[in-house]
């Protein structure tokens, strides 16, 4: 049984029998712990947004606006369906990768050794549906924008793999469970400090997952002006909204991916004994209040930079990102084996 | 592979279509294809009132309506040897830079939308909104004005006019620092077009180009200096050129930096005009059925794009024999199979922008 589902039966007087704690587990991490926490952010993007343009941003449904995307899914739940086929699996692809994070303290929907590599290799999949689903479309500007992300993955594959590797070695685990727990609640013990290669590593590793995002400045893959939104524009009604459903998806996961790794994931500087069983759902919400730091910096981003092109895309990832990681593994090296 | 550009883009202001011819993302030809916003305005100017012609020569460039109204009214007192009051003149002066700024603001932020950059493009659509609030102020319209008049202009600067223009060139000029920094000091913005889509003199000369487009390519010519009119020649100030500081002289870059350069110099202008308004009449009133002597005449003035002309042709009746407008955007598309070749399909909106191309002046 996995450590989410023991959390869930402890709810229930007679526990749960096995057959129906999985798909339970499942559903209830999918609606409370993945899609309203997704709903908020992609409201908290548009906000931050608004602010950073000198505009006010949504703010007619609900106080401040902030039933916004409720309203926009029942509006795009009533548009014609036109086209687009695949956003589903890649949105799945997403959530394949949420299962290995811990959101509190021992709690992960499948706890396995190998998490963090599975972790990443959901998030690289997600893309490559969306090549299929652009070179199934028939328009040209989206098939080129399919192109586009199989270009960007040869810059953003490599650099991700290699900035695992000293948080792999520090840590001796790529199990994510085992990862946090090394860390502690003060940020003094959290990886990113643990020495000055992992500091590196962290800032690295959050451009190499921006890369992957596709985020500005590195929205190569589906710019506006150049190939006409690209990929955006294949998907209509329901899978439109599905669309940016994926696009605060990627930025949650990431962003939960980065917190887990480098700043000490769920854990709190205080003891939380006495809170009993909700002491959960504060690990939770400290959680995404390191998640929304993330949210606020690529937002910032995303509204300051201009867009690259593929030159400086790749020249970034295989000229800058490469070499100084590949030199800073060997640093790390070295610093683990004499300090430990 | 061949791509047609839908009519509407974001970096273009007007309805225009591109064919492009790819090979991968190389782009191996482009042409444009005009005429989406074809009004008429030449014949529709043969059968209205002399007065009545400015409205229209307006709607000619709307991103300048200023600078296309004062085109027609110098023409039209060239022929008809009307006397403008100095204050007319100065207010003239002050109204057409008002414009320039308004104009270079709206290319600023088209092209900082082609590159991806959308929070410049709001920042100055928020700056141009305090110039079509001075407009108002002014004359009561804020997109097109209908201000010149055949003698002078339709009113007098009204009270705080002054101090509000005062307040709002000190605020621009710390906007400007803004936008340097966000643009003209970004590396990404420098790779992307410094060296890009660069245009010889020679070639844009041959082609017809004028104003920044020009004087990127490292040509001095702008009409202010050439051909003064409206009292510009008593004004001191600089011609931004392109030079090979931050690259090559004649790319993108280039342009995009004259237009930033000459927003500062319409500041200077502005200040000095403002200063040094003389009092006295602002309209020389013309009689009320005007009908010029038989004759032609022919005015330019610099519009943000260029050198801006207007014919006019009389044959002593009520309303015009023949109006020409000369205009700066039309030679541009000579430059777009030119700008367009060797470069990549995402440098596409970034060149396109750089030319500052009105289409409703192309298509008039």
């Amino acid at each position: 049984m996995s450590p989410m589902s023991g959390y869930i039966s402890t709810f229930f007087e007679e526990g749960l029998s096995s057959w129906f704690s999985m798909p339970l587990t499942v559903l209830l991490s999918w609606i409370f712990l993945f899609s309203i926490p997704i709903l908020f952010i992609s409201f908290f993007e548009r906000k931050i947004g608004a602010d950073i343009q000198m505009r006010i941003g949504p703010n007619r449904v609900g106080p401040s606006g902030i039933f916004q995307m409720t309203a926009d899914f029942i509006k795009f739940f009533f548009k014609e369906d036109l086209s687009g086929q695949g956003i589903i699996f890649s949105i799945l692809s997403i959530f394949l990768s949420f299962l290995f994070i811990p959101v509190a303290q021992d709690l992960v929907i499948v706890d396995i050794e190998t998490g963090l590599i599975w972790c990443i290799l959901g998030l690289v999949f997600s893309k490559v549906l969306f090549f299929m689903g652009a070179m199934n479309s028939g328009n040209k500007f989206i098939q080129l924008s399919g192109y586009r992300v199989l270009s960007v993955f040869s810059a953003y594959f490599v650099p991700l793999l290699l900035c695992l590797l000293p948080i792999i070695m520090i840590t001796g685990s790529a199990n994510l469970i085992e990862i946090v727990n090394y860390q502690g609640g003060y940020p003094w013990k959290w990886n990113i400090v643990s020495n000055p290669s992992t500091t590196l590593f962290g800032i690295l590793f959050f451009i190499s997952l921006l890369l992957w995002k596709g985020d500005s400045p590195f929205d190569f893959v589906a710019a506006d002006s150049e190939i006409l939104c690209g990929l955006e524009s294949n998907y209509s009604s329901l899978k439109r909204f599905l669309y940016s459903f994926y696009s605060s998806a990627s930025t949650y996961v990431s962003s939960a991916l980065i917190v887990s790794l480098f700043l000490g994931g769920w854990k709190t500087p205080f003891d939380l004994e006495s809170f009993g069983r909700a002491s959960r759902l504060v690990e939770f919400a400290f959680f995404n209040s390191k998640i929304f730091i993330f949210i606020f910096l690529s937002t910032w981003i995303r509204n300051s930079l201009p867009r690259m092109d593929l030159d400086q895309i790749i020249g970034v990832s295989w000229k800058v990102i490469v070499p100084t990681s590949l030199i800073s593994i060997l640093f790390s090296l070295v610093w683990v084996g004499f300090y430990g | 592979m061949n791509y047609t550009y839908p009519i509407e883009q974001s970096f273009v202001l007007g309805p225009m279509k591109f064919h492009v011819q790819v090979d991968g993302e190389k782009i191996l030809n482009g042409y444009p294809e005009t005429g989406f916003l074809h009004r008429g305005i030449e014949k529709i100017c043969e059968n209205v009132k002399w007065l009545g012609v400015i409205p229209y020569a307006e709607r000619v460039d709307y991103l300048a309506p200023i600078h296309c109204s004062l085109a027609y009214v110098l023409a039209v007192e060239k022929l008809a040897s009307i006397q403008v009051p100095e204050r007319a003149q100065k207010i003239r002066i002050i109204v057409s830079e008002f414009n320039r700024i308004s104009s270079h603001l709206m290319a600023l932020g088209l092209s900082a939308k082609a590159i991806g950059l959308k929070t410049v493009f709001i920042y100055t659509l928020r700056d141009r909104e305090k110039i079509n609030n001075l407009f108002e102020m002014l004359c009561g319209a804020r997109v097109l004005y209908t201000y010149m008049r055949i003698g002078g202009v339709s009113s007098d600067l009204t009270d705080g006019f002054i101090e509000k223009s005062y307040e709002f060139l000190d605020y621009i000029r710390g906007k400007l620092k803004e936008y340097n920094d966000l643009l003209f000091n970004n590396i990404i913005f420098k790779g992307r077009t410094i060296g890009r889509g660069t245009l010889s003199s020679s070639f844009l000369i041959a082609s017809g180009v004028s104003g920044p487009n020009l004087r990127a390519s490292g040509i001095k010519l702008d009409v202010r200096r050439t051909q003064p009119y409206s009292g510009y020649e008593k004004i001191e100030f600089q011609i931004p050129i392109g030079t090979k500081d931050a690259g090559i002289q004649g790319d993108s870059f280039e342009r995009f930096r004259v237009r930033f350069l000459e927003i500062e110099q319409s500041i200077a202008i502005l200040k000095h005009s403002l200063k040094s308004a003389p009092t006295g009449d602002f309209l020389n009133p013309i009689p009320k059925l005007f009908k010029p002597p038989v004759g032609e005449s022919v005015a330019f003035v610099e519009s943000p794009r260029g050198t801006f002309g207007v014919f006019v042709k009389s044959k002593g009746e009520k309303t015009p024999d023949r109006v020409k407008f000369l205009t700066p955007s039309l030679p541009l598309l000579n430059v777009f199979p030119k700008i367009l070749e060797k470069n990549s399909l995402t440098d596409l909106p970034v060149l396109i922008s750089s030319l500052d191309i009105s289409i409703s002046e192309v298509d008039r």
